[in-house]
């Protein structure tokens, strides 16, 4: 696991100021999503019992069905779960040196992203939709003069305020380490 | 046409290891990746716990049944 107070190549007198992942609400249409999936197996009885009645009527059938009942469970607790780890493994960790996009996609792709500080040029924010607007949340862009443009700081909760928090984050670093350059 | 049960035991047999290998998966990522803490390791026992209750039901359901029975297939056109 990876300890915050031990960053991949973190330097002696860093600190993690704030870490970020997507808002709640995205986990949350999730859980909801997979809660009316849950549901489906009782439907599905209804329609066996109302339309094949004599099916349900063999005893053989009885195990077969608890069965495919029980795999079905455990594959929407094993996708329920990949999509948890989806919301809860993707952070962006903000220090006082650098920015930190951690982002897993996929099964077999995991991407990390560093920007620091000093390179920062512009921090910009964007709300789209009317649930975004509501819940306030959204993107937050980060450019950056690296190689890598732009780091996104994506359906982050408050991005204004985390936006206004880099700025003054990036300012502070100006100010206190004014010749850095690498 | 009669076809045997055990069949369909075949079957999950073959979807459960093809669960437990992305299972694993599942597991490694968050071990591996996820931030040390309370929320990481939380989730991680609560989904190795689910899936071992499920499994455990698994194993009863086929422990319990016999699977030499046959279900008859009528196909009426």
């Amino acid at each position: 696991m990876i300890g915050l107070k031990h960053l991949p190549q973190g330097k002696n007198n860093e600190e993690v100021i704030f870490l970020l992942r997507r808002d709640i609400s995205v986990l949350l249409f999730h859980v909801a999503l997979y809660v009316v999936i849950s549901i489906l197996p009782f439907g599905a009885y209804w329609f066996i019992s109302t339309f094949f009645q004599n099916l349900l009527s063999d005893p053989a059938v009885i195990p077969v069905l608890n069965l495919t009942l029980v795999g079905f469970y455990m594959f929407v607790w094993l996708f329920f779960y990949r999509g948890f780890l989806d919301y809860f493994l993707d952070v962006w960790i903000v220090t006082n040196h650098r920015i930190l996009n951690i982002e897993l996609e996929g099964l077999f792709k995991r991407t990390v992203t560093e920007v620091k500080l000093f390179r920062i040029q512009d921090v910009t924010t964007e709300q789209t939709g009317l649930l975004a607007h509501f819940l306030n949340y959204g993107d937050v862009y980060i450019q950056s003069a690296g190689t890598r443009q732009r780091v996104v700081f994506e359906q982050v909760p408050n991005p204004n305020k985390v936006a206004r928090q880099i700025v003054q984050l990036v300012a502070w670093y100006k100010k206190a380490y004014p010749n850095t350059k690498n | 046409m009669e076809i045997p049960i055990a069949i369909f035991l075949g079957f999950f047999l073959v979807f459960t290891v093809f669960w437990v290998i992305f299972s694993g998966f599942n597991i490694f990522h968050a071990i591996k990746f996820g931030i040390k803490g309370i929320a990481n390791e939380l989730s991680l026992g609560i989904y190795v716990i689910v899936s071992a209750i499920l499994v455990g039901i698994a194993l009863t359901i086929i422990l319990s049944t016999d699977w030499g029975q046959t279900i008859e297939i009528v196909i009426s056109l």
